[in-house]
């Protein structure tokens, strides 16, 4: 189920969070459980068991690496590594399988058949999420959790199991435990909830439908294309943002506090800033479990390198089970070093100006890289901005489509900057009639995002061709 | 205990000032969102009664209200209540052991049960439905659902990328058509006929990409040009006629050809294609003042306003061109074995899709013949939608062999041959002779 889906605004929704505040303190993590595993089963029904025994497994090697973490150490460390080894098997086998058979049986003599499984929804995220449970455990950065309804809760949370932001165990562990629902928390969550999903329903939408129609344009011109890809641009970003900012806001309507995930990255001054920008969680997650315990950069500049490297492979890796994100992480890996070695410092002699025109050229290239798994497609993308292949320079189309866009692309670019946060809580801080008009523009971007959902489904079945 | 001395060691490394991070920033803004929260209790409670009762009352109400089974507007049925297993006699155990247990669920089809239930059943649609129409022309869009925002209330459904190999193919198809019915003395016209957007092009938005609309035709017209070069292999004594010139010539000057809201021509846009046609034939077409004029409707909405979203705008009037003795015509319909008086089936007119009272609207196989048993030339109408409208005028002249590829699966020919056809007429619009090869059913034996 999507939250930006008709059915879980009028009917999930409503239901989970009447049952929510209804119940005694102490069921409300059973509750959570209960509703966040039919969450997790709408779509492949099945998985709802690989979800309960990835709960179960890990409520145990988390418990056993509780008990001897102080006592025999060893012990604990194999129990750690065997959890691992089992969530990143079941993660590799789902996502990977498939990568691996295909690409190893391009070597003579080999030959493993494909198995085509369908995708674990969030298993990606999920994954990490547990981990970090044992592994904080394991480290003493977090209790162990005896009650495996707490665990489960934890790992199976609604709001946040599809796609993030990978909360670590250790930021939720008091929550867990004893959170402070609050008026104030709800509100707040409610508004960052529809603030997500006008984000995603009203901006990423729209501009993905635009992008799709620039991508499957047998008539691409350059600028077409170039303008195509700047679509791509704003749908990633919406959708996953606003996807992150309705977990948060969800999280914090039953009380929880969950990490920002994203922090206006088109912003950035350079491809530094943007990685601590752009799905904050999942570049903590790397630094944390990844390149600290690597060693970060202790042990001279080779191991430090070395060390990067592994982490944006396995970053590119991680969005996808293909060539084109191992390329799109590694062309991170090579910019950020450049930064590092010698550009930062060059670049603060730059203007303001050209450190962000050099950021979003980069970014806008490795969201080309990101988009086309099928490489071949890309390249054709690719060859179309620069004239190859491209169906001339500017058509009356493209004049067209840009004139009539100008307004989207202008509340686009609007909304990518922090300015029209800070200006609304200044308002909302200074003015009390701002604080009621603003507790109806949320109803009413509610009504427009209902509107939109609603249109999408109206696909008149007809005569209409004839 | 390792990390922490790794994080001393790379302090110990940079010994900068602590720079501001991410989390600082996550901070402030946690800050400043509950140091707000705090003093706006008031409009908080407003902001949360507004957004609950909206999720809660819409959401009881695709319970209370009870399902609708059809959609007039949209032509289909709708989705009903979903279940979460199949029916089946028997006890729990038998359905268990007959995997009839919430199959439902586990197949998956509960839930796309449920998306498709909400999306038909949802209240108010059509409220929400326009809300969006709005916001879409409130940010100059132009256009939603892939219909245009014209002048003077015009309604035109985009068509990019048209499929040009389709065009041709039908072309061709009919050319070998016609030259197979030659021997027979049958001789074959093809028309083509604009779209609205081919059409009322001068009521499109400035810089409309008309050059998009103009490549089918110029290919059609290339075509029909290359096989009238006597002497080639590709020659064909097929008649060809593009409607499009003519109609437009009479919407540019202000003439109603088109519907404003339909994808279709309007009666008096059916009947300048008549006088083409027959002026092609060598024949003499009715003038228009032989006509009394009908108003069949006067809210008649198209398929482009069902699709724009845009409620304010008017709707059409529907007219029908009666002339003296058009009742005392029978209209067979092969499909159904239906038998009627005149050409119009005044059902449709109570429902959305009006146009369809024009014969009946899509059959596969239709005859139209004048009562008396006169004896009369003979025509055969290949055509789409385009025809409905047209027949009439045809009938006046003609007794009718009416027939839609789409659906007439025989063959074409041995049709026209055995009821003793004299002509044959094809017509489709540009839009059908663009998004399928459907013509090619004419090289059915």
């Amino acid at each position: 189920m999507l939250f930006s889906s008709l059915e879980f605004l009028f009917a999930y929704l409503p239901i989970v969070l009447l049952v929510y505040f209804i119940a005694p303190v102490k069921l409300r993590n059973l509750w959570i459980l209960l509703v966040s595993l039919f969450f997790y089963g709408w779509g492949e029904p099945v998985y709802v068991f690989l979800m309960i025994f990835t709960v179960l497994f890990d409520y145990v090697c988390g418990y056993y690496v509780g008990k001897y973490r102080d006592t025999n150490h060893k012990r604990a460390k194999i129990i750690l590594i065997i959890s691992v080894i089992v969530n990143l098997g079941l993660l590799g086998f789902f996502k990977y399988f498939d990568f691996f058979a295909e690409n190893l049986s391009k070597i003579p003599f080999i030959n493993i058949p494909t198995l085509g499984l369908t995708l674990p929804i969030g298993i990606s995220f999920y994954t990490f999420q547990i981990m970090s449970y044992v592994i904080d455990v394991y480290r003493g950065d977090a209790r162990v959790q005896k009650n495996p309804i707490v665990v489960g809760a934890y790992v199976s949370l609604f709001p946040q199991l599809i796609a993030g932001p990978i909360v670590r165990y250790q930021d939720v562990d008091d929550a867990l435990r004893e959170r402070h629902e609050s008026m104030a928390m709800f509100a707040s969550g409610m508004r960052t909830f529809v603030a997500g999903l006008g984000k995603k329903v009203i901006f990423a939408n729209a501009a993905g439908a635009i992008w799709d129609a620039a991508a499957a344009d047998p008539n691409r011109t350059v600028i077409g294309a170039w303008f195509g890809l700047l679509f791509y641009c704003f749908q990633i970003y919406f959708d996953f943002s606003g996807y992150s900012d309705m977990a948060i806001g969800l999280g914090k309507m039953m009380g929880f506090r969950f990490l920002e995930n994203f922090n206006y990255p088109y912003i950035s001054q350079n491809i530094t800033e943007f990685w601590r920008r752009w799905h904050i969680s999942l570049g903590t997650w790397f630094r944390e479990y990844v390149y600290i315990p690597l060693g970060g950069n202790r042990g001279g500049l080779f191991k430090m390198y070395r060390n990067i490297f592994v982490v944006w492979f396995l970053t590119g890796f991680w969005h996808g089970a293909d060539w084109n994100f191992i390329i799109w992480g590694l062309y991170y890996f090579v910019l950020l070093v450049v930064e590092k070695t010698f550009l930062l410092e060059r670049m603060k002699a730059w203007p303001r100006f050209f450190r962000h025109l050099y950021t979003l050229f980069f970014v806008y290239f490795g969201w080309l890289i990101f988009v086309f798994d099928d490489m071949g497609a890309g390249a054709s993308y690719l060859g179309t901005m620069f004239g190859v292949g491209s169906a001339g320079f500017i058509s009356s189309a493209d004049i067209y489509s840009m004139l009539h866009k100008l307004v989207f692309v202008a509340i686009l670019v609007i909304a990518s900057v922090p300015k029209p946060r800070e200006l609304f809580y200044k308002f909302y801080e200074k003015s009390k009639s701002f604080r009621y008009i603003a507790a109806v523009g949320a109803l009413l971007v509610t009504v427009l995002v209902t509107a939109y959902l609603v249109d999408s489904s109206y696909n008149p079945f007809l005569y209409f061709r004839f | 205990m390792e990390n922490n001395e790794i994080m001393k060691n790379e302090a110990a490394v940079s010994p900068k000032p602590k720079k501001r991070t991410m989390q600082d920033d996550a901070d402030e803004l946690f800050a400043l969102q509950m140091r707000v929260a705090e003093q706006a209790k008031g409009s908080d409670r407003v902001g949360m009664a507004l957004f609950l009762a909206f999720i809660f009352v819409l959401g009881a109400l695709i319970f209370i209200i009870p399902d609708k089974e059809f959609s007039e507007q949209e032509n289909r049925a709708l989705q009903q209540r979903p279940q979460l297993q199949s029916t089946f006699n028997g006890s729990l155990i038998e359905r268990i052991q007959a995997g009839k247990f919430l199959d439902k669920y586990f197949s998956g089809d509960f839930s796309e049960d449920v998306a498709d239930y909400y999306a038909d059943q949802f209240p108010v649609r059509d409220f929400f439905v326009g809300l969006k129409g709005v916001t879409e022309i409130a940010m100059l869009k132009g256009e939603n659902n892939d219909v245009v925002l014209g002048a003077d209330g015009y309604l035109l459904s985009r068509m990019d990328n048209p499929k040009i190999d389709n065009v041709l193919k039908n072309y061709d198809a009919s050319a070998k058509f016609a030259d197979r019915l030659a021997d027979g003395g049958i001789s074959v016209t093809f028309a083509a006929a604009g779209r609205v957007i081919d059409v009322a092009e001068e009521k499109l938005p400035a810089l409309y990409p008309v050059d998009v609309l103009h490549r089918p035709w110029d290919a059609l017209d290339d075509r029909a040009e290359e096989t009238h070069v006597s002497g080639t292999d590709a020659y064909t004594d097929m008649l060809y006629l593009n409607l499009l010139d003519p109609l437009k010539a009479a919407s540019e000057a202000g003439e109603d050809v088109m519907y404003r809201t339909d994808h279709h021509w309007t009666t008096h846009g059916a009947y300048l294609a008549y006088v083409e046609l027959m002026k092609l034939w060598g024949m003499e077409p009715l003038a228009e003042s032989v006509f009394t004029v009908e108003v069949a409707s006067d809210a008649f909405y198209g398929t482009a306003w069902r699709n724009a979203g845009m409620k304010w705008i008017e709707p059409d009037t529907m007219e029908f061109y009666r002339f003296e003795g058009d009742e005392d015509f029978t209209m067979t319909i092969h499909d159904s074995e239906t038998v009627m008086n005149g050409f119009y089936d005044r059902s449709y007119l109570e429902k959305t899709d009006k146009y369809s009272s024009f014969i009946s609207g899509n059959h596969a196989y239709v005859t139209v013949e004048k009562n008396g048993g006169e004896d009369r030339e003979r025509l055969m109408l290949v055509k789409d939608s385009f025809g409905h409208s047209l027949a009439p005028f045809l009938a006046y002249h003609f007794d009718l062999e009416i027939i839609d590829l789409r659906y007439y699966k025989s063959s074409a020919a041995a049709l026209a041959e055995e009821s003793g056809c004299d002509r044959v007429l094809i017509i489709n619009n540009m839009d059908s002779l663009t998004s399928a090869s459907t013509l090619g059913m004419l090289g059915m034996e």
